[in-house]
């Protein structure tokens, strides 16, 4: 397949700027101010293949707007290469924007006292598209997005919901190649994000687009992205498949044991895992990925149990832990439970 | 062709904006009123005390102010609701959009807003015009409006640089709203010809800030005082001036990327 | 006095804020210089002909109008237009629930401004005596009554102001409303020329309205230009009109604020 992204050893500084709290230092900084080096990315590698849709995972703060602003040619990398479609995107070259977009969900650029398809009009002018293709784009979008009903209200009246729907559809009537979305469903209810789920995934494989994305939620990544690439601190800490970064960064299991007629003493219990949760009816262990059978075995034969199963952590729980991890230099496996 | 479409559905949107809010309307015809009232009757106060300033007589000053008006509503409605909402992108980050388009930048920051009401202005400028000419009884043949035409043209080609340099400054300074208050304070010197200023800060309104080629020139033209070293030169200061916001533009959108500038 | 920690930190605030927006600050002198060069060079021009106008000669104007810079200086207010935006936005709601009167803060960044300014008035000030030489006729007491028709004029432009916004509490017109406020303010408080070049109404006008306390009153001061009667005359209707607009902000308020919770802000 055709590679569309490539980066190799990306990187974007910041300079920001510094003072103490009161009133004596604000002064000072009117004369002079003191200037500190940010690394907001550090030599970021990967690449991207047409009709990929990747995760771009990390904290907030962890990079990722920097990254996608590289990408789409509005940042300029302090060093290292970015090629987008095999353009340099810092060039900003009318052929690579024709081809590329940006979509981000805390920031609109629908005119807000029109109606939506007012300024997909502008749209069609600025990107010169034929009328008929326009047309065709438009009824495409208009379909699988349900715009219909939205498209002469003006923005300003719109829900949070529709007024995405919106954004994203004069963000594709391009036909873009590649989509940057940064936090798409941002605010959205359930259903609004499984409706933009839906129509992103419906996008790709139609046009055989790729797709680097960003978001807060879990739902979406799954749902979406075979693939994610997890950025933390500025560095890429994984690129791979979502469900080995379960095993990279977790290594531990859930154990559910459900007792039997006679009540458990948890504390009992104490001796086999971590105690996550005491409900009644159901207690939740928390074993060294290796040791889970092992201890499972244990449990079954010490004590009266009903049930007992095996549980994967959800995948909120592993970004977590990535995201609470110092920093790259200080890496380390999590501490192990012993198993007794 | 295309960009001139592209002036036209961008222009049209900002009006179907506008339309919504038709208030606004009445609002503009009132405060064109106050202004008109403060300029009128600061100078009734002047020439209460003379019936001279510097060569000037009070009618040939209700003509600078009509001009002071006419272009003061050009600038109102068409290069400064751009230049307001460029700012305002640079701040929140919604210029992103409009980088990412296959479109010159500049040209597309440029053209985004127009003020419809500030018409009223204009209006009020073209009557004031000719109240002052008919006080004359000064006649003005279609070479003398021509050249009226001309260097207006030229003064708002110089404000609009003027403008774009001022606005490109938000790439570095991020609160510069007040910048807006700058040009409006220095805008009202224009109300008088810039001649009966000291030396110094008639240099400022003709270089700097260039309110003499926006307003004095062209009310000059129409009074017949006119040099053609005026013409020329305010035909030079223009294509300098383009090019100059043209390559600072350039060069805060490389400090913007963070390219190093 | 709960008042003062209040006052200490909400100007500590304010200027740490306003420290960062050191081109504000430098924008803002321009404007308040700019305006006076206008009128300092139209009146100059206009005494030059005849060598004086109105009792006024070119250096007596200089004079003027760098006091003139100062006293703007040191009155400038929240603008009435703020507090419509903020009735307009809801933006009161989160003052209202503090346990202090919003006007505090509103004082405090005020102070705050002026304070940060300060240096960057001075050299002005000082650029501008060089550029129009002024000429200054004082009395032993101009300067500490100047000061103190000049700690008056303050509160009662501010409290003018204010209490001018509140009419945003009862119609979305106020900001034409306040237009005729700033017109008025041109004419009537000396901004563009001593009241007493003014029409003799002009001056009677400014007079009876507190426009000429508000600006032009400590600047007459300065310049010598009242005798001590008038001085003392002049400190007292400065006393009452301060005496009533406090009447006035603390007799609307209170309905101010039933209005807008009224109306479920």
């Amino acid at each position: 397949m055709a590679t569309v992204i490539r980066v190799r050893d990306l990187a974007r500084t910041y300079q920001v700027t510094e003072r103490e709290a009161g009133l004596a230092a604000a002064l000072r900084s009117l004369v002079r101010r003191r200037t500190r080096q940010v690394k907001a990315v550090d030599r970021v590698s990967f690449e991207i293949d047409a009709g990929e849709i990747v995760g771009f995972l990390g904290a907030n703060g962890a990079g990722k707007t920097t990254s996608l602003k590289m990408l789409s040619g509005l940042l300029y990398p302090t060093a290292g290469e970015a090629s987008v479609l095999g353009f340099t995107p810092s060039n900003r070259e009318a052929a690579f924007l024709s081809q590329i977009t940006l979509v981000m969900g805390q920031r609109n650029q629908l005119v807000w006292d029109v109606p939506a398809v007012d300024s997909f009009e502008l749209s069609r002018a600025v990107y010169r598209l034929p009328r008929d293709e326009y047309r065709q784009t438009l009824d495409e979008l208009i379909d699988l997005l349900d715009l219909q009903p939205v498209l002469g209200v003006p923005v300003r009246n719109l829900s949070l919901g529709e007024r995405m729907k919106c954004e994203i559809a004069g963000a594709l009537l391009h036909r873009p190649k590649v989509l940057f979305l940064d936090e798409p469903t941002i605010g959205l209810d359930v259903t609004a994000q499984r409706r933009i789920r839906a129509f992103l995934k419906e996008y790709n494989t139609r046009h055989n687009a790729a797709i680097l994305l960003t978001s807060h939620y879990m739902a979406d990544v799954e749902a979406l992205c075979k693939r994610v690439i997890v950025i933390h601190h500025g560095h890429l800490i994984y690129d791979g498949d979502l469900t080995h970064l379960r095993q990279q960064f977790t290594t531990y299991k859930t154990i559910v044991v459900k007792p039997g007629d006679a009540p458990l003493d948890p504390a009992l219990l104490a001796a086999y895992g971590e105690i996550i949760c005491e409900e009644v009816g159901q207690i939740q262990l928390r074993v060294h990925r290796l040791d889970a059978a092992r201890t499972t075995a244990r449990l079954l034969a010490d004590f009266p149990i009903t049930d007992v199963s095996i549980v994967e952590p959800p995948i909120e729980e592993v970004i977590e832990r990535v995201f609470a991890m110092p920093d790259r230099e200080n890496v380390e496996p999590e501490p192990v439970y012993e198993a007794v | 062709m295309r960009y001139l479409r592209l002036i036209g559905l961008s222009f049209k949107m900002s009006i179907l904006n506008e339309l919504q809010y038709r208030a606004n309307f009445v609002v503009q015809i009132f405060q064109t009123a106050l202004e008109l009232l403060v300029a009128l009757g600061g100078l009734s106060i002047v020439y209460s005390h003379t019936s001279d300033l510097n060569g000037w007589s009070a009618s040939e000053l209700v003509v600078v102010v009509g001009v002071y008006f006419l272009i003061g509503g050009v600038i109102n409605m068409l290069i400064q609701p751009s230049m307001i909402r460029l700012m305002e992108d640079v701040h929140q980050g919604t210029l992103d959009f409009t980088l990412l388009k296959p479109v010159d930048a500049q040209f597309m920051v440029s053209v985004r807003e127009v003020r419809l009401w500030k018409l009223v202005n204009m209006i009020v400028g073209c009557v004031l015009i000719g109240v002052g000419l008919a006080r004359l009884n000064a006649s003005v043949d279609a070479g003398q409006a021509l050249v009226f035409l001309t260097v207006l043209a030229l003064g708002l080609l110089i404000v609009y640089s003027f403008w774009m340099m001022l606005t490109t400054c938000a790439f570095w300074f991020t609160r510069i709203e007040n910048i807006l208050v700058i040009f409006e304070s220095m805008y009202e010197a224009g109300r008088y010809p810039v001649r009966i200023y000291p030396g110094w800060l008639q240099f400022t309104l003709t270089f700097l800030v260039p309110i003499a080629f926006a307003v004095t020139v062209p009310a000059e033209a129409l009074l017949g005082r006119l040099t053609a070293e005026t013409l020329l030169g305010a035909a030079g200061l223009a294509a300098l001036m383009l090019i100059t916001a043209r390559l600072f533009w350039q060069r805060g959108l490389r400090h913007y990327s963070g390219a190093s500038a | 006095m709960h008042l003062l920690p209040v006052y200490r930190i909400r100007l500590n605030l304010a200027v740490a804020t306003l420290v960062q927006y050191r081109a504000a600050l430098i924008i803002w002198i321009q404007g308040l210089v700019v305006e006076p060069i206008i009128y300092m060079a139209v009146w100059t021009q206009v005494a030059g002909d005849s060598g004086s106008v109105g009792g006024y000669a070119a250096s007596d104007f200089a004079a003027y109008y760098l006091v003139w810079m100062v006293v703007r200086h040191f009155t400038v207010a929240t603008n009435p237009n703020t507090i419509e935006r903020r009735v307009r936005r809801g933006e009161f709601s989160p003052m209202l629930l503090l346990p202090v009167h919003p006007i505090h803060m509103d004082i405090a960044d005020s102070i705050a401004y002026k304070i940060v300014a300060l240096p960057a008035l001075l050299v002005a000030l000082v650029v501008l005596a060089l550029v129009f030489p002024p000429e200054f006729a004082l009395q032993s007491w101009s300067i500490p009554v100047f000061l103190l028709s000049l700690s008056l004029a303050f509160p009662i432009r501010f409290l003018f102001g204010w209490v001018l916004g509140l009419i945003a509490f009862w119609t979305t017109w106020a900001r034409s409303f306040y237009g005729v406020f700033v017109v008025a303010e041109v004419f009537l408080t000396g901004r563009l020329a001593p009241l007493s070049l003014l029409p003799g109404w002009g001056l009677a006008l400014a007079s009876i309205l507190p426009f000429r306390w508000m600006m032009s009153f400590p600047v007459e001061v300065l310049l010598g230009k009242l005798s001590l009667e008038q001085v003392v005359l002049g400190l007292g209707v400065q006393v009452i009109v301060l005496a009533v607009l406090l009447t006035l902000l603390l007799a609307i308020w209170p309905a101010a604020v039933e209005r807008y919770t009224a109306a479920g802000a």
